[in-house]
């Protein structure tokens, strides 16, 4: 707690030089870190419980691909200003393709969820690629999207939308966490949690949908920002030990506080601002590791 | 089955012919110099100094003369077309940096003859020019235009200027990126009277922070690229009200300073410089 007060701290005024900045550039950098780290904690947690797999994160269903290909799509046709609006249909439709894939001969389960947006998700990979190498003249502004770029610069018009948007990913997150009480018996096996008169399916679909648009949301904002998704609930299922119930908040909460010191080693390590998708592997890395060798 | 072996061996003599036929060079092709040129910088140059009748080729960002624009084009300047550029027999091919050092290198390895340059300075474009006549034989020409310029470039640096404004240069919108001082944009602004608020960068061309700009608080904000982003936009951009260029509408884009001018190592930058000191002249 405390080290997340310091950094957020140091995070706003570190190398600023006047309140003007804090206030400016610095404070919303610091709403949309918070609320990509949130959003990839939380989500990654749920997903590597939904679909009952480790290496379950955010992105593992397709959808970043999706939102990034019509941020990048967005782009490339001069549409700057709608990046993030493309970035959010580019998820949606993916989201619905991969829901109805998984549906595919008539009966539905995890395995197939997950093939269908790890499949949908190269598809998009490959689109992206190809509008990539031919449009290598905007490649600053696709890597920004591929690798993560939290230092948007936002018009006042474009912060008063950003600003309705964190407050309907606040309201989804909170239905995510009211959602986990349920999903943590899924852990169970799916036989168990409908003995307990739970529609595992009903289930899936909402966590799948809700999870969906705040990851499509991150995206289409930030870029993809690997790890955080991953590392974070492990981290925070390995510390937190037994209790499931706050694993989710922890998760989100670790998310944010991690997302928010890579962001700073970005800005300030060298003269030139790093990719925050590079820093987040770098030091989340040996981070889990460091974790993981303490919890043998 | 006697039939069928002989029918096979005509159908294997007409294919053979036919490759023999079109490996053949036609004989009017081959003239005295080809040239195929990928960088518009350089066509630009070869155009100024009387060469653009032996170009056979360039690629699709040559687009300045017009006359240009009628040649054959082999390819963009990232991702040229190798079978296209040995098809039409060069005698000599013009390359740039950048991307183009590996497009060099792949030429040399086909045997293609490759002069490349790379003008990073006003000198080095004046120096090149020369250079470049000598290759293509337009010598007079080529020193004629170099020494006209070096003395545009003087007058351009005598002309008395009051207060250097400080100037903004943004290349790129997202990420922001900017020019220093050793960059030839950079040294085109500041030859024209400018103060570039990053005269020192990491590396010529560079990502800066927003906020690196607002504490320079420029007074002239210049925008060369892409074309969609407008002085609007930037007005409108978070925090960035109180830059002084901001509060005195001194935005300006491609409507007022086409980005060729500036950006481009070729004679037109006589033409930039004047729009530029012009520019910060004004108050």
């Amino acid at each position: 707690m405390m080290f997340s007060v310091i950094i957020i701290y140091f995070y706003l005024a570190f190398g600023a030089e006047n309140l003007h900045i804090i206030q400016q550039i610095r404070l919303p950098r610091l709403v949309l870190t918070l609320l990509v780290g949130f959003v990839l904690g939380g989500v990654g947690h749920s997903f590597q419980i939904m679909l009952n797999n480790p290496l379950a994160e955010p992105y593992i269903l397709g959808i970043s691909s999706g939102a990034a290909f019509g941020s990048i799509l967005a782009t490339i046709s001069g549409m700057f200003i709608l990046t993030p609006i493309f970035g959010f249909i580019g998820a949606l439709l993916t989201m619905i393709l991969v829901w109805s894939l998984s549906h595919l001969g008539g009966f539905f389960d995890k395995t197939k969820l997950l093939l269908s947006g790890i499949i949908v998700g190269m598809f998009f990979s490959a689109l992206i690629s190809l509008l990539i190498y031919f449009n290598q003249r905007e490649i600053g502004n696709i890597i920004n999207i591929l690798m993560g770029n939290l230092g948007r610069i936002f018009t006042y018009n474009e912060w008063k939308y950003f600003i309705i948007i964190f407050g309907i990913s606040t309201v989804l997150m909170i239905w995510l966490f009211l959602l986990s009480s349920q999903l943590n018996i899924l852990t169970t096996g799916d036989l168990v949690a409908e003995s307990l008169g739970i529609n595992v399916k009903k289930l899936r679909r909402k966590i799948f949908i809700i999870s969906s648009i705040l990851t499509g949301i991150t995206v289409a904002y930030a870029g993809i920002i690997g790890f955080i998704g991953l590392v974070v609930p492990h981290i925070t299922r390995m510390l937190s030990g037994g209790n499931k119930r706050f694993t989710m908040i922890l998760s989100a909460l670790g998310g944010a506080v991690l997302l928010i010191f890579c962001d700073f080693i970005a800005m300030h390590i060298t003269a030139v601002e790093l990719p925050v998708g590079v820093v987040t592997a770098f030091i989340g890395c040996p981070f889990f590791i460091y974790i993981m060798a303490k919890n043998k | 089955m006697f039939k069928r072996k002989c029918f096979s061996k005509f159908i294997f003599h007409l294919l053979l012919l036919a490759i023999l036929l079109s490996c053949s060079p036609s004989k009017t092709e081959i003239s005295k110099n080809r040239y195929i040129v990928t960088s518009p910088e350089l066509a630009e140059i070869i155009a100024a100094i009387d060469g653009t009748q032996n170009i056979v080729g360039v690629t699709a960002e040559c687009n300045y003369p017009l006359n240009l624009e009628q040649i054959v084009k082999v390819g963009n300047f990232g991702k040229v077309d190798f079978e296209k550029i040995i098809s039409l027999n060069p005698t000599l091919v013009f390359t740039s940096g950048l991307e183009q050092e590996l497009l060099t290198n792949e030429l040399q390895k086909l045997d293609i003859p490759t002069a490349q340059f790379y003008p990073k300075s006003i000198d080095e474009m004046v120096t090149s020019i020369r250079e470049i006549g000598k290759l293509i034989g337009t010598e007079k020409r080529a020193n004629f235009v170099a020494d006209s310029l070096q003395i545009e470039i003087e007058k351009i640096k005598e002309k008395p200027i009051g207060e250097k404004p400080s100037v903004y240069v943004e290349i790129y919108n997202n990420p922001i990126m900017s020019v220093s001082d050793k960059s030839f944009v950079g040294e085109v602004v500041q030859t024209a009277g400018g103060n570039n608020i990053f005269s020192e960068l990491p590396r010529e061309y560079s990502r800066v922070k927003a906020e690196a700009v607002i504490g320079a608080n420029p007074e002239i904000i210049i925008l060369t690229c892409p074309p969609e982003i407008t002085a609007e936009s930037i007005k409108n951009r978070k925090g960035w009200e109180v830059i002084s260029a901001i509060q005195n509408n001194r935005i300006y884009t491609a409507n007022e300073v086409n980005p060729d001018l500036i950006i481009r190592a070729t004679p037109r930058v006589i033409e930039g410089m004047k729009i530029l000191q012009k520019l910060f002249n004004e108050k």
